[in-house]
């Protein structure tokens, strides 16, 4: 995975590019428009970690150029400015992310994670911790052993993986697995969910489910499941 | 559109000057009609005079009608110095009893006795003629007509004299007039002068109110108290800011320090243990001053003075409540707390500025953590009608006495030990403000802090 980092501060664009370097990524820093605008005709990138405030020109403007010369990859934009308006006018640019400074390394990382994952199929498997789960075939593996859920169950767990690291509520849980004229009611969810649970503690999953009062739930790795309610 | 400059002096003097020319050129017409008109009826009745002297020389002769007119008494009748004098005598008949001069017809109409004047010409020159009928001293039930004729000489000069008069005296009051009024309108907007003058080399940096209120026109005096109250206003929000600003910076001194002693720890630290211990209290003093530039930016966006820069949109408070809640979730993890959410799936519709309103809930709901009891509970509400967000912990509460102060920006309760920066509360409420909202510092039963933002009560 090749990055390329455009950060005008030297002293933040270095330390950026040595704590993605740690995690595993090649980022190739640049500190002007130009030189970003020279390093993407020259090489192909996955990702782009874009600052607005650039020496030369502004970052919308570099984006625009890029998009206008057809370069797809993801673009993150990182800015000190937090105002709505701005967030608007770089997401109107063409970025599929924001992040404003200051901000933890693990959260950039997440986000960029996201962003590079972004372009796989919605069939490709989601995987959590030591649990993996293959949308085609609907297979759950708990550290490579399959596991048997119901239709239902796996629903759930579909859904909380694909939102993993958010809460999701028990009516969007619901709304996905009923349709409008059935009579099942909301505990019907808890059921399925301290199910679910318990077969996840059970296999020895290191992933669980946390309940937050009155929000939804959230699968969370390193989250003991076997707490109740 | 540009509207044309306007000055008061112009338009006051403009506004003067028409009307008193107007009315001064009114009056000279009228005294000059009015003084021509009675040279007029003076001159008329010294020629009627002539015609009744005339009528007097009428005698009837045995049945005979006849005028006896002498020649030195017609001499002395024609005699003027100025004016030619022409008279004529016709008998009832409508015979020529006697006449000088080539008469336009008499009008027929004539009553007897009551003369009739008219303009007329005679042998080229204007005259004033008067015609009167008078009984036949030779046949009562007839009568004889008589017209006497006087060029307009005299009364052409007494024109000219009333005009010689009436002229230069008009033009001497209007320009009396005119310059009384000049002085009146000068010397009154002086002041108004003096007042732009004052204002126009005001030194916007003392700050200083503007003096003499008492001297000025009253008509000023609002004005002048308007701008001084403008002033006072304005130099007690720098006041205020200027305090903010060394407050916000002493703040920031803090973690600065911490983050400085740590790293120089750090960088002479060889123990790879003792090293990391070091970077965990940098990165520790680096989240405190993120926190504490984030306030900071968050006061001055919430302040009245951005107030024209806020977006509102409608939106739905519960939704706006959990997904703030949600940014929540890691930080009550942390400490063990708790994190709920009380309410309504679909909440009432607020109109706001979401990013501030977030900012509200976010501090409240961070307070309660931070200073709510590890392993606790912190529950956020929302309740409609009236519409209110409330959010309530099970620490160790606020005192009463205390509640008032906390609201005060970098204001931290003695007992509260924690890292924040006594800036949360203070935005909180700056914000229910900004929504018309209150915010309410109560107990939450049986223990702990409960703060409730009630919208629509501000």
């Amino acid at each position: 995975m090749r990055l390329l980092l455009i950060e005008d501060d030297l002293e933040l664009g270095h330390g950026l590019q040595s704590a993605l370097a740690q995690s595993g990524y090649v980022a190739d820093a640049v500190h002007t428009g130009q030189d970003a605008l020279n390093a993407i005709a020259a090489a192909t990138y996955q990702g782009i970690v874009l600052d607005l405030g650039l020496p030369d020109m502004d970052g919308v403007q570099v984006l625009r150029l890029l998009r206008s010369q057809g370069i797809t990859a993801p673009v993150l934009i990182l800015t000190a400015r937090d105002e709505l308006q701005h967030r608007v006018l770089g997401l109107d640019a063409g970025a599929d992310d924001y992040l404003c400074k200051p901000f933890d390394i693990a959260e950039l990382e997440a986000r960029i994670r996201a962003l590079l994952r972004r372009g796989d199929s919605a069939a490709a498997t989601l995987r959590l911790g030591n649990i993996a789960f293959e949308p085609a075939s609907r297979r759950l593996t708990v550290r490579g052993q399959e596991v048997e859920l119901t239709a239902r169950e796996l629903a759930v767990l579909e859904l909380l993986l694909r939102r993993s690291g958010r809460i999701v509520s028990k009516k969007h849980i619901f709304d996905s697995l009923y349709s409008w004229d059935n009579d099942a009611n909301l505990s019907n969810v808890e059921v399925f969910v301290s199910r679910l649970r318990r077969k996840l503690a059970n296999t020895g999953a290191d992933v669980g489910i946390r309940v937050f009062r009155g929000l939804g739930y959230r699968l969370e790795q390193g989250c003991a499941s076997d707490e109740t309610p | 559109m540009k509207h044309p400059e306007h000055s008061l002096r112009k338009r006051l003097l403009t506004r003067l000057w028409i009307p008193l020319i107007s009315v001064l050129f009114l009056g000279a017409l009228l005294s000059f009609g009015l003084a021509n008109h009675f040279g007029n009826v003076v001159h008329d009745r010294w020629l009627l005079d002539s015609a009744t002297t005339l009528a007097t020389q009428l005698r009837a002769d045995t049945g005979k009608l006849i005028l006896d007119l002498p020649r030195s008494a017609v001499e002395m009748f024609e005699w003027d110095s100025v004016d030619r004098i022409y008279e004529e005598v016709t008998s009832p008949s409508g015979k020529l009893l006697f006449g000088n001069a080539a008469f336009p017809k008499a009008p027929e109409d004539l009553s007897p006795n009551q003369p009739r004047y008219y303009d007329a010409d005679i042998g080229g020159n204007p005259v004033r003629v008067v015609a009167v009928a008078v009984p036949s001293p030779a046949d009562a039930s007839k009568t004889v007509t008589i017209q006497v004729a006087e060029t307009k000489k005299k009364r052409e000069a007494l024109v000219r004299e009333i005009m010689l008069v009436v002229v230069p005296l008009q033009i001497a009051i209007l320009m009396l007039a005119g310059g009384f009024i000049w002085f009146a309108v000068t010397s009154s907007l002086s002041s108004l002068d003096e007042t732009a003058t004052r204002l126009g080399g005001y030194d916007p940096d003392g700050l200083v109110p503007l003096r003499d209120v008492q001297n000025a026109p009253s008509e000023i005096k609002p004005l002048i108290s308007a701008v001084n109250g403008l002033i006072k206003r304005v130099s007690e929000v720098n006041a205020a800011q200027q305090r903010f600003v060394a407050n916000a910076a002493h703040q920031l001194r803090t973690p600065l320090a911490a983050l400085q002693v740590h790293t120089e720890r750090a960088l002479r630290e060889t123990n790879p243990e003792r090293h990391a211990e070091a970077l965990t209290h940098v990165l520790t003093a680096v989240t405190r001053m993120r926190h504490l530039t984030h306030q900071l930016l968050t006061m001055t966006r919430s302040g009245t003075s951005s107030a024209s820069m806020m977006v509102m949109t409608d939106f739905d408070l519960a939704d706006l409540a959990r997904d703030e809640l949600e940014r929540w979730a890691d930080t009550a993890i942390q400490r063990n707390v708790d994190l709920g959410y009380e309410g309504p799936e679909e909440g009432p519709t607020v109109h706001g500025e979401p990013q501030l309103l977030r900012e509200l809930i976010g501090n409240l709901v961070d307070n309660a953590i931070r200073y709510g009891r590890t392993g606790g509970e912190v529950t956020l509400g929302v309740r409609p009608s009236p519409t209110t967000i409330f959010v309530q912990d099970d620490g160790p509460g606020i005192a009463v006495t205390e509640r008032e102060r906390v609201l005060d920006p970098f204001y931290r309760t003695p007992k509260s030990g924690g890292d924040g920066c006594g800036l949360g509360l203070a935005i909180a409420r700056e914000i229910a403000a900004r929504h018309g909202a209150r915010l309410l510092i109560m107990d939450h039963v049986p223990r702990g802090t409960r703060v409730e933002v009630v919208f629509g009560s501000g």
